[in-house]
């Protein structure tokens, strides 16, 4: 799995460039991750607008990236989220968990005005 | 001496062959050079010359049986000969012979050997041409025994680990018979309910849990747990998970509420304890009248079928089981009519594709749903399987299904 990765100010961009998240490469994807987290960002955005589909095992791998994430006192948002994965996100309610954006812009946008 | 000379000393070629008739061979033989990787005669050629090798090395190349590339079968040293064979029997040359050195060869051209070679002395060559070959063909059979030897030996290490699959294979499916015996046992006998269930994990053992327990008398409690993942580790936890269920609910005198279950459950399970979580679905139904209280940690709405109206879906109130610092449990309170059924599932229904990549999706299963009714759950459990089986047909489920089906009649 191809991740592409950005760093802007104090945040790291991170865009997996697939369609698929599921349990053939969650974990890939939670160590690429986890890896470019090895310095002390402020915020890690998600781009998600690749994805289509991700399933309960790509669900465990977001919440190891938050809670890695937390441990550094950065904030986890995710980005571009399509319809169906906003969906899962409401039904598992981690909405509650994940700050969900339409676009890296937009979560941007927020990021500067909350400084 | 020259090189040529030196090296024909002696040489298996010549044994019985008087002074005369090596000086004519001798005279015959025409000094040749190769450099490195450059071929000296191939596969397949018409060519009948023999070869003696002087200096360097050179290697033997048989094609594969595609034909499309080539392996190297032997080497040779200096003092050896070689293309005896189509110099013996005229046939197309059986290997490609490439200098894997910078080479010097001494070449005995068949027409030379033909022309002035009498019959008498070519007879004796013959014979120590065969002598050679039997030599090779001697040592061909003891390598070829080595080899015969070593395919013993793969085929040993084979068969060990084809044991081992099935070791693992046997292991699995104990463990799968012993998941079964986590789920409601059909003689199960509950006052005013009739249940059915699905349960198809997609690999042996899967992440998905059906329970029924009876706490009293007059309540039971009927859950469904979907832990992240459907491997070995998945299935563990189901089993942990329904072992706690049960010892919370019997070292509690009084009934546990779904609230208390999934805050006990949210304390216990913390997403670092497994690198896992769970969604759960978690109703107590009083027996004489159909009233129950639920509760849901992140997962799918369970599906209330009223007969002649619209199914309700009762939604999740908590976030997932893992996630306790982010946790608020709510409870709901509804009640089942004669007739009334309810459905629990996790979403490997909703989830299942079929070979365009659509998913089944949640309104194709409320639709389905909202038609069971005047069936009995057994009925509806295999109108459901059914459905999924010809909606995803021939693609199948990635994940764990599973379904209970809990009808209440009075």
């Amino acid at each position: 799995m191809e991740i592409s990765s950005e760093v802007k100010n104090e945040s790291l961009i991170i865009k997996p460039n697939a369609q698929r998240i599921d349990s053939s490469v969650s974990s890939e994807f939670k160590t690429k991750v986890l890896d470019l987290l090895n310095k002390p960002y402020k915020i890690l955005l998600i781009d998600f607008s690749e994805i289509e589909f991700i399933d309960s095992s790509a669900l465990g791998s977001l919440i190891s990236i938050l809670k890695s994430a937390n441990l550094q006192n950065a904030s986890l948002a995710i980005c571009g989220a399509k319809f169906q994965i906003v969906n899962l996100f409401k039904l598992t309610r981690l909405n509650k968990v994940f700050i969900v954006f339409e676009d890296v812009d937009e979560a941007e946008k927020f990021f500067m005005n909350k400084k | 001496m020259n090189v040529c000379e030196q090296f024909l000393q002696n040489h298996p070629f010549f044994i019985d062959l008087d002074k005369e008739e090596i000086g004519l061979i001798k005279s015959l033989l025409q000094e040749q050079k190769f450099d490195i990787g450059e071929t000296i005669f191939q596969e397949g050629e018409l060519s009948f010359d023999l070869y003696f090798l002087v200096e360097g090395e050179v290697s033997i190349l048989k094609s594969d049986i595609d034909k499309e590339s080539q392996s190297i079968i032997g080497k040779l040293q200096p003092n050896e000969i070689f293309g005896e064979m189509s110099f013996l029997d005229h046939a197309p040359r059986s290997t490609t012979l490439q200098a894997e050195k910078n080479t010097v060869v001494l070449r005995l051209l068949w027409e030379d050997a033909e022309r002035s070679i009498s019959k008498e002395t070519l007879k004796k060559i013959t014979a120590n041409l065969m002598l050679i070959n039997i030599g090779r063909l001697r040592n061909a059979n003891q390598s070829y025994m080595k080899q015969l030897k070593h395919i013993d030996k793969v085929q040993e290490i084979q068969q060990g680990l084809l044991q081992h699959e099935k070791d693992i294979r046997e292991a699995l499916l104990e463990a799968a018979s012993m998941q079964k015996k986590l789920l409601p046992p059909p003689e199960l006998k509950l006052k005013n309910i009739h249940f059915s269930w699905l349960y198809e994990p997609y690999q042996v053992v899967g992440g998905d849990l059906i329970n029924i327990l009876p706490l009293n008398e007059n309540h039971a409690a009927f859950y469904i747990v979907d832990v992240s993942g459907h491997d070995i580790a998945s299935a563990i936890f189901t089993a942990s998970i329904a072992q706690f269920i049960q010892q919370f609910n019997v070292s509690n005198e009084l009934i546990q509420t779904p609230l208390q279950i999934i805050n006990a459950l949210q304390q216990e399970y913390p997403f670092e304890r497994f690198e896992k979580y769970f969604t759960l679905f978690y109703l107590i139904l009083e027996l004489d009248t159909g009233k129950f209280l639920y509760s849901s940690a992140g997962h799918p709405p369970a599906v209330m079928i009223q007969r002649g109206h619209k199914p309700i879906l009762l939604e999740s109130s908590d976030v997932l089981i893992g996630l306790k610092e982010f946790s608020s449990p709510s409870m709901g309170k509804q009640q089942l009519q004669s007739g009334d059924k309810l459905f629990l599932y996790t979403d490997g229904i909703t989830e299942i594709e079929n070979t365009r990549g659509k998913a089944f999706g949640p309104d194709r299963l409320y639709s389905l749903l909202e038609s069971c009714q005047n069936s009995s759950v057994e009925e509806d459990i295999l109108k459901i399987k059914h459905a999924i089986k010809s909606f995803s047909e021939p693609a199948i489920s990635r994940d764990d299904v599973s379904l209970l089906a809990v009808e209440f009649i009075k």
